[in-house]
């Protein structure tokens, strides 16, 4: 027994120390690489093409991976694309190839200050994709601007991430304070008109600036807050703040918080039997993922988006904005959302700014993607001074016939609301 | 046989010996990086992490291993301290020495009102109050207006990364030395019969509440001052990131990995395991849980005591053989002190100070 003991104690240490010096090795290689001038760009010699390497974390697993799944593929595919294409035809001469490291930040903030700084001194990163998450995105954008490298980010809403004077941070969502003004505008239009309304919000940097928003906005609409409540991330039961909601009898029912929540929302409605004329989700409940969850109780239920999947965009890469949605439908097997789009127009967005510098670093790149403006299967691409996109919320529903279906604003509605949701007891 | 332990035995003898030499010379070494080379970048980040773990795996041991209080709570002080500097610094204006001194004090303050209440509890009842203290300062920190509510604070204006990197290693040593040195004082042999049989030491007429709470307060201290740091070092502090859950169960792991109610064990067990989350992280994306999940079991299956305990444990076996062997063991009225050797290992040294 002792000898088995001394053995296997020989062989954890051996494979420990191998572990440990292969990671000594490694990171000895790429710090040397990553100590050259511009080590991103810097690649294969004389023959083949160069290659820029972006890099990033995500979530690709915890609470939001399904979300997190949705960017990986559009910065994939569309990387993959441009390749195929030949590249980019950089603005200094010189055609590139575009690689990518991602990393897995599990939504959690503590992780993201030493990975960003990971990459861009052992991968020698030069060009940032920004993570999913407002919580994640605020220390992430601080080591970008600490380190000077720009981040392009579609998965960073909250608008305190803009208000820091950072000047190397690009976002491509609308700010989490405009996520549920458009639904607000459509319950007030339809009839009867929305006159009271019931927030639930995470307790998060997003939810709770969506919250702030939204709340001003309805004091402003005339909209009465009859319910206003905040519940912690990790919960999985709203029954109680639901009861509330029926209690109080609102119109509207507002939940600002992520896909986990909404799909608990859309359970514990027909199980609390709360009836409500408009019931919408802020993030998470337009994603194929949620209606499989909640299947006919997803039915009804409203969310906003930053893109028409209907809208007709010119995209450089894919050609349209329908031909981005068949291509990730194709490849991948399920329907984009807007985290996607905005996935796609990262990489785009660095892809213009690349063509545009005489010399690709990244103080040139940040320069060149402040004076952006070009369109995208996402939309018109361009940044405020304070490095935010113009853009206002659509609200898309789910409809037993038609399935996902944008309802507003009328110039661009696929179908009418369905509104007041029917009650449960005529489903 | 006679070989068995002997390397273990030598290094234990070495370091039981020259304990704080090589706290000096690590210290020195600690001390020297920056200035030959060490540079504000990854390496530096990852050194400040390791340090930041290797102080919350021994502020954990003090109370959980040395003591036999395992709290679940521990990072309620993370965040009373993280939160304390983030106010201070940021809403205040106060200067970051002065507001790492607050925060340690406040946090001592916090620990001397909480372990009033919970340290009359023991076992799983002290773990799930300790894990309900930290539940509710979590809860209460997102309900406050001044902590910043569940967005918590963004902390953009702050000292270098060098000032951290000296601030947690100066924290490190000096935790270091002060469970090193506790650990050969009266103090020290009565949180170890704490553990080992506290009704009995009550009934000897020793006031354990007062080296419990004593005992609490330090490792409260350490914790808090490291939360203090950590908030600013971070950039920015929410709810979640100052009462991290994760953390709060890692920092146990690292403890008991490396070998609980040793010095040595839950630095190393820190420094082992972060690295190896480092690495894991990195080469294998997406599946780092399930790798780290399967270390650590290999690990527990490895090291039962943890691998400080594990190595003291062979050395003690040495030491043992020397003294008799196995005959003595096999005698019906055979010296307890030697067959102890084999459940609590790495206390049979006891009566010198061991690292």
């Amino acid at each position: 027994m002792a000898d088995s003991n001394r053995r296997s104690f020989l062989k954890l240490a051996g494979t420990t120390g191998a572990i440990a010096l292969a990671g000594c090795s490694q990171q000895g290689d790429n710090g040397d690489g990553g100590s050259g001038d511009g080590a991103t760009t810097a690649s294969s010699g004389d023959s083949g093409p160069q290659t820029i390497t972006l890099g990033g974390t995500m979530s690709l697993s915890g609470d939001n991976a399904d979300l997190g799944k949705l960017y990986k593929q559009a910065y994939e595919l569309t990387i993959q694309r441009i390749n195929d294409a030949g590249g980019v035809e950089g603005g200094d001469g010189n055609t590139y190839e575009l690689e990518m490291v991602l990393r897995d930040d599990e939504t959690d903030a503590s992780k993201s200050k030493r990975t960003y700084q990971e990459l861009i001194d052992s991968e020698g990163i030069d060009y940032l994709l920004g993570p999913y998450s407002s919580t994640v995105t605020l220390p992430a954008s601080a080591v970008a601007a600490k380190n000077q490298k720009p981040m392009v980010e579609g998965g960073g809403a909250s608008p305190e991430i803009f208000m820091q004077d950072n000047k190397w941070i690009f976002g491509l969502l609308p700010t989490a304070d405009k996520y549920a003004l458009s639904s607000v505008d459509m319950a007030k239009a339809q009839s009867p008109s929305a006159e009271t309304a019931a927030l639930l919000a995470e307790d998060d940097t997003f939810s709770q600036s969506t919250a702030k928003g939204v709340r001003a906005y309805m004091d402003n609409q005339g909209v009465d807050l009859v319910v206003d409540e905040s519940f912690p991330s990790g919960t999985s039961d709203l029954s109680t703040n639901l009861g509330k909601v029926r209690d109080s009898d609102a119109d509207i029912l507002l939940l600002a918080a992520h896909q986990k929540h909404a799909i608990v929302m859309a359970k514990q409605l027909e199980s609390q039997k709360v009836n409500v004329d408009m019931a919408m989700a802020t993030v998470g409940s337009l994603n194929q993922s949620f209606k499989d969850e909640t299947g006919a109780n997803g039915d009804y239920v409203y969310g906003p988006s930053s893109w028409a999947i209907n809208a007709d965009f010119e995209d450089p890469v894919y050609g349209s904005t329908s031909d981005f949605a068949s291509a990730i439908e194709s490849e991948y097997g399920n329907t984009p959302d807007y985290h996607s789009a905005a996935g796609e127009s990262v990489i785009l967005t660095y892809m213009k700014a690349f063509e545009q510098v005489d010399e690709l670093t990244p103080t040139k790149v940040r320069n060149a993607i402040r004076d952006i403006e070009f369109t995208s299967a996402y939309g018109n691409i361009a940044f405020d001074e304070k490095g935010v996109i113009d853009k206002e919320m659509l609200v898309y529903q789910w409809q037993p016939e038609n399935g996902k279906q944008i309802v507003w604003p009328e110039a661009v509605q696929q179908s009418a609301p369905v509104y007041p949701m029917p009650d449960w007891s005529e489903r | 046989m006679s070989e068995r332990g002997h390397y273990a035995r030598q290094m234990f003898a070495f370091t039981d010996d020259h304990g704080w030499k090589l706290l000096a010379v690590l210290a020195f070494v600690g001390v020297v990086l920056p200035f030959v080379g060490l540079e504000e970048g990854i390496d530096m980040t990852i050194l400040v992490e390791l340090f930041l773990f290797a102080i919350l795996a021994l502020s954990w041991d003090l109370i959980g291993g040395q003591t036999g209080y395992p709290s679940f709570g521990q990072m309620a002080f993370f965040g009373v301290g993280a939160f304390t500097t983030a106010i201070l610094v940021k809403d205040v204006g106060v200067a970051f020495p002065v507001a790492f001194a607050v925060a340690g004090l406040l946090t001592m303050l916090t620990a001397g009102v909480v372990g009033a209440a919970t340290l009359r509890l023991r076992g799983g009842y002290f773990a799930i109050a300790t894990l309900g203290v930290l539940l509710s300062a979590q809860q209460i920190t997102r309900n406050l207006e001044i902590t910043g509510g569940a967005s918590g604070k963004i902390l953009l204006d702050v000292p270098s990364d060098t000032v951290f990197y000296w601030t947690f290693l100066g924290l490190l040593i000096a935790e270091i030395a002060v469970v090193y040195y506790l650990q050969s004082t009266r103090f020290g042999y009565v949180l170890n019969a704490i553990r080992d049989d506290e009704g009995k030491l009550t009934a000897m007429g020793v006031n354990t509440t007062y080296y419990k709470t004593a005992a609490w307060m330090i490792s409260a201290l350490f914790t808090g001052l490291a939360g203090g740091s950590y908030s600013l070092f971070n950039t920015f502090v929410d709810p979640n990131v100052g009462y991290n859950l994760a953390w709060n169960v890692e920092m146990i792991a690292m403890a008991l990995l490396g070998g609980s109610g040793t010095v040595a064990g839950p630095v190393l067990g820190a420094f082992g395991l972060h690295f190896a989350v480092v690495k894991i992280e990195t080469w294998f994306t997406g599946w780092q849980l399930v790798v780290l999940g399967a270390v650590v079991i290999v690990t527990v299956i490895a090291f039962p005591q943890g691998i400080v305990g594990e190595l003291r444990e062979r050395a003690s076996s040495m030491e043992y053989y020397k003294h008799g062997g196995q005959a003595a063991s096999e005698s019906p009225g055979g010296d307890d002190g030697g067959t102890d050797t084999d459940a609590n290992g790495e206390h049979a040294t006891d009566g010198g100070e061991s690292l």
